[in-house]
């Protein structure tokens, strides 16, 4: 490297550093202009929607997720409620049951578990960890029961419409994570709520003393949860026009992965929604990318866990360095 | 502040020198595929999209597809999911199905993981005028592929499970070790087995649980089963790696050679342990076959030529007699 290149380049990252740009979105970017460079159909408008579609469940997912997070807690349930809503679509449409009460139904069943993992949680001071691993298989076990282990199929053309159809010519999937996605950051970065969340993963005693109801807010975000992991589970169904009970399994992890990733640390008090957008998104930007360019199945599970250590790395690196220039403010201006 | 700026340089440099080399290997992969497509005037390009990676049957699929591939002058593809559980090896078929597209393939050869919730992405690839050839296990909706390559697994559970009652005397107790819940293959080879046992009504089956095609479950599952029917006769399971975990929960238990254990697909490891009188015996439904069938049927596909409506691989029941010699007849 020549003397010229590295100061262009120092100085581009000079002013990026100005920018204070988060990880994750420079991460977004590099992988994205990478896997350009190294295969220009991830770049066709095809693969750059699909990669917008299968973001969609995982985000959703997380979306509720990130609150529990934020407060500083867990909710292992998340994947098993995505099962159970799954399930419960077809089962009850299969039923016999009206399609707009099979689409809305299950959400509720998320809500129910959100509501009693609150209450056991934040009013009965039980673990969190505890309950929710409980919920996790009482869910996951249900949902094989209620369809004998098998995926089940539903034929119905608002269900394929929701799960496959397009407005626009982006899809419907699409549109209804944007506008959840929106207005969760919205709910968390303007109203009472979001403050309070904030509050409470900062630190719960202050939080308390400060006027705020701790039992109602928690109840609250974990309802939120259940109630996002029982729309993905929903969409999912909408989406393969079926219902399978272990459909749901990896994403209590994939959505933790997306939401730390995103910079909500496992303590809460910080991160939010806006970053586990970014993260979900990387995390299928990786999925799509590795496998276009055509590396094996076998290495793509290494890379993608490197990428991520080296992005929570970047992330970290910064957080320090941006907390020891503002102790170098604080001293200077003191002496 | 120097050094630890000099630190996330430094990091930021590895880890976009890393993600760099990542692509850069890739990315020879990816030309290879692309000019294979450049080229493929004469030569066309199949996917082969398979359930898992970490399977030795699956394995040996991906190498008689390749093999197939260059012996027919075809430029041959194998994807497979990362995950293997159930619900995410779906997702990722989703994903690989669209990539097809994407590369503008010239045909799929497709093994869903679950036959139903592929539907919609199979469909996708139809709607891109690009046809799908289903291979191993049955799509929901056959109408989206052109003919089946495989082998019919109730047939092949039937047939283990005839062989295995003949050995057993035509009578005892029976437990059924199930494959992945709700996994097409484990449904249908639980059907065929307990079509055999309508023949055999001395046979009872007293237990039937599933231990998700993983060797380390089925030593889970068959060692409580042997802790509640301690007097059984016989397991049938579903796939081989389940058949040598029990064979293990028998070994512990002391009982080798009194319980029979028939497994299916007749894998490397299995084949050793039924020489080794662990495992009584196991039924092959030719894996390098049924890739190597798959391919032949994009093949005649894409060259207009006669398309059977069901390309047949045969099961053979394999045991202490034909052991050494199966895979040559």
């Amino acid at each position: 490297m020549n003397k010229s290149q590295k100061g262009g380049a120092a100085g581009l990252l000079a002013g990026l550093r100005k920018l204070n740009i988060p990880g994750i979105l420079i991460g977004n970017i590099v992988l994205f202009v990478l896997f350009g460079l190294a295969n220009e159909r991830f770049l066709s408008s095809y693969n750059i929607m699909m990669i917008f579609r299968n973001t969609c469940t995982l985000l959703m997912a997380a979306l509720g997720f990130t609150l529990v997070i934020l407060i500083g807690k867990i909710d292992m349930s998340v994947g098993s409620v995505v099962s159970m809503a799954a399930v419960s679509v077809v089962v009850l449409y299969n039923a016999g049951v009206p399609v707009a009460l099979a689409l809305l139904l299950p959400l509720l069943i998320g809500i129910a578990v959100g509501v009693i993992n609150g209450l056991l949680i934040a009013k009965c001071n039980f673990d969190f960890w505890v309950v929710t691993f409980g919920m996790m298989s009482v869910f996951a076990g249900l949902a094989l029961v209620t369809t004998d282990g098998n995926t089940v199929a539903i034929k119905n053309d608002i269900v394929n419409w929701i799960g496959n159809g397009k407005i626009a010519g982006i899809y419907v999937v699409i549109w209804i994570t944007v506008i959840l996605a929106a207005l969760m950051v919205w709910i968390q970065k303007k109203t009472k709520f979001g403050y309070d969340v904030f509050a409470l993963g900062g630190s719960q005693a202050v939080a308390s003393v400060s006027g705020i109801n701790v039992v109602k807010t928690s109840i609250i975000v974990y309802a939120l949860s259940g109630l996002f992991a029982a729309l993905a589970g929903v969409l999912i169904a909408c989406m393969t026009n079926s219902g399978s009970p272990a459909v749901g399994v990896d994403y209590t992890f994939n959505a933790m992965a997306a939401i730390v990733i995103g910079g909500t640390p496992f303590i809460g008090g910080k991160g939010g929604i806006g970053g586990t957008i970014l993260g979900a998104l990387l995390m299928k930007i990786l999925a799509s990318g590795l496998s276009l360019v055509g590396i094996p199945a076998t290495w793509q599970k290494a890379i993608t866990g490197f990428v991520i250590v080296a992005l929570i790395i970047i992330d970290v690196v910064n957080d320090h360095r941006k907390n020891i220039k503002a102790q170098r403010r604080v001293y200077n201006n003191v002496g | 502040m120097k050094k630890s700026k000099r630190i996330a340089a430094l990091l930021m440099a590895a880890a976009m020198t890393a993600t760099f080399a990542g692509c850069g290997n890739g990315s020879d992969g990816g030309n290879a595929a692309g000019d294979g497509g450049e080229n493929a005037e004469g030569g066309k390009n199949i996917t082969v999209i398979l359930k898992n990676s970490t399977a030795p049957f699956f394995i040996s699929m991906a190498e008689g597809a390749q093999a197939a591939g260059e012996e027919l002058g075809y430029n041959v593809e194998v994807k497979t999911p990362v995950d293997t559980a159930e619900g995410s090896g779906n997702e990722q078929q989703n994903q690989l199905c669209d990539e097809a597209i994407v590369n503008g393939v010239d045909c799929v050869v497709l093994c869903p993981v679950d036959t139903e919730a592929i539907v919609p992405a199979a469909q996708r690839i139809v709607d891109a005028d690009i046809p799908v050839v289903a291979l191993n296990t049955r799509l929901g909706d056959e109408s989206l592929c052109e003919t089946f390559v495989g082998l019919e697994n109730v047939q092949q559970g039937y047939e283990t499970a005839k062989a295995l009652f003949e050995k057993m005397g035509g009578k005892g107790t029976l437990i059924i070790i199930e494959g992945s819940t709700g996994a097409q293959t484990s449904l249908d080879r639980i059907e065929g087995c307990k079509k055999a046992l309508e023949e055999y009504p001395d046979i009872e089956l007293v237990a039937s649980q599933s231990a998700n095609y993983s060797r380390a479950e089925a030593l889970n599952v068959a060692q409580n089963l042997l802790q509640s029917y301690p007097d059984v006769d016989a397991f049938f399971c579903c796939n081989d790696e389940m058949a040598l975990g029990t064979a293990e929960a028998v070994d512990a238990a002391g009982k080798t050679g009194e319980i029979m254990i028939s497994g299916q697909d007749a894998n490397d490891d299995a084949v050793s342990a039924l020489k080794e009188g662990k495992i009584t015996l196991t039924s092959w439904g030719d894996p390098y076959m049924q890739g190597y069938e798959g391919v032949v049927a994009a093949v005649d596909v894409l060259e207009g030529n006669e398309v059977k409506e069901f390309y047949e691989v045969s099961t053979k029941v394999v045991d202490e007699t034909n052991v050494d010699s199966f895979k040559d007849e």
